[in-house]
């Protein structure tokens, strides 16, 4: 468990330091980095290596309604239950963001889960390549907002002495961490790949409270404004990681497929997945829904950016 | 730059203690559902009708049939929710167990009617 934990650091690390040598040695010809590898910071339910000026704020939404399975007597779910998320994210420095959101609910039924999360962007690709991708790094921290009495009466192991306790409020915790490497090829193809852990602090007993997940995002541009987009995530079965004899309602992979319509200061991105939850840490360890009508979502992400 | 550099070291350990600090690996154990006392009868008035209130089956079920105020809850279920031959197919059972009723007894309260009706479902 703890070996995946010292991995993505030592990695985090391998990345500063490619990145102090490039100052080192200094650049001699003047390189600029290429422009609007993704048109906003979100991509669907996923993070791009894209963060915006500084002193920029932007303004997050995103809607997943339910499920399309009941046909029109919900309109294919956009009548029936949603998750809904808000956010605002606001740029410190160049290329580094902290941000702030509350998701109305998570797989486990949770009624608002508050996030706050920060992203940096390691290494920005360059257009004569003297740095060929870009590389960011995304790392939230969760707390479910369910009242405390729902914990009344279950019994809760520690990890740290074995003792039986009852709820304690660091086992609301939950944490995703993501490396993200990602290249605009040309002017209408950006893919990015990437891989995150996950982590709850507390979970049934008869699940895993680590995964590990990889990551494949992309947008093909089919005209100035308008482009096609994608999100996948895979978690990983990691016999090493996890606590289990065996896999137990495994997460399933999420699919979506999307278009974007982007101006300067909006994203808009309309599109249909099979997952509802819109924390990644949510996705990554919990997603059971299937990619066909009983799984599958419509949803909406809209990004406002202001400038100070 | 350097106020950067400073950023990015300012950073990298506010990533990392989110990430790191208070990193626990609890869990939450499956209620333990106490074995029954055969021997003793499960009484109905205290033990049975209670648990209608305790899980606010109450709530709507006080003028919904089958009503199950302590009153007149014992009228309501003997005999059209119980099943005397499989007393696991007792809806007063089955519904709130295993059917798509939202409010679900604990395992302890479902041990608690299973052993109720398999004992004669008494009014006692």
């Amino acid at each position: 468990m703890k070996k995946n934990i010292i991995f993505l650091v030592l990695l985090s690390f391998i990345s500063v330091v490619s990145f102090a040598q490039e100052d080192a040695t200094g650049v001699k010809e003047k390189d600029y980095p290429v422009s609007a590898t993704f048109e906003s910071g979100a991509l669907i339910d996923a993070q791009t290596v894209v963060i915006p000026d500084k002193k920029t704020l932007e303004m997050l939404i995103q809607h997943k309604f339910g499920t399309i399975e009941n046909g029109r007597s919900d309109l294919w779910g956009i009548y029936g239950s949603a998750n809904i998320r808000l956010g605002l994210n606001y740029v410190v420095a160049k290329n580094m963001q902290i941000g702030a959101g509350i998701t109305k609910k998570g797989m486990m039924g949770e009624k608002s889960i508050l996030d706050l999360n920060a992203k940096w962007t390691l290494l920005s690709q360059t257009r004569k390549n003297s740095i060929p991708v870009s590389v960011a790094l995304y790392g939230n921290v969760a707390a479910d907002g369910v009242a405390a009495s729902v914990y009344d009466g279950v019994k809760i192991r520690m990890s740290s002495d074995h003792s039986t306790v009852s709820y304690l409020p660091a086992d609301r915790l939950s944490y995703f961490s993501q490396l993200i490497v990602a290249r605009k090829f040309n002017d209408w193809l950006s893919l990015q790949a990437g891989v995150s852990f996950t982590h709850y602090n507390m979970v049934k007993s008869i699940y895993d409270h680590d995964k590990v997940g990889v990551h494949f995002n992309g947008r093909v541009k089919v005209s100035p404004q308008g482009s096609l987009i994608f999100t996948y995530d895979h978690p990983l079965k990691i016999k090493e990681i996890s606590e289990q004899w065996e896999w137990t309602n495994h997460p399933k992979p999420a699919l979506c497929l999307g278009y974007e319509v982007s101006t300067g200061t909006h994203a808009f991105q309309i599109y249909m997945g099979s997952t509802t939850s819109l924390l990644p840490q949510d996705n990554i360890m919990w997603n059971q829904n299937e990619i066909d009508k009983t799984g599958l979502t419509i949803g909406f992400t809209i990004t406002r950016l202001w400038g100070f | 730059m350097s106020i950067m550099k400073r950023y990015s070291i300012f950073l990298i350990l506010i990533v990392f203690s989110l990430f790191l600090g208070g990193c626990k690996y609890d869990f939450i154990l499956p209620e333990e559902v106490p074995v029954i006392d055969t021997t003793k009868p499960v009484s109905f008035a205290t033990q049975i009708a209670p648990i209608f209130v305790a899980e606010k089956c109450t709530s709507c079920h006080n003028t919904q049939a089958p009503k199950l105020t302590a009153d007149v809850a014992y009228a309501q279920i003997v005999p059209a929710f119980i099943n005397a031959g499989t007393p696991a197919n007792s809806k007063i059972y089955s519904v709130p167990v295993s059917g798509t009723h939202y409010a679900k007894y604990s395992a302890t309260e479902a041990a608690l009617i299973l052993a109720w009706i398999t004992d004669g479902a008494k009014n006692n």
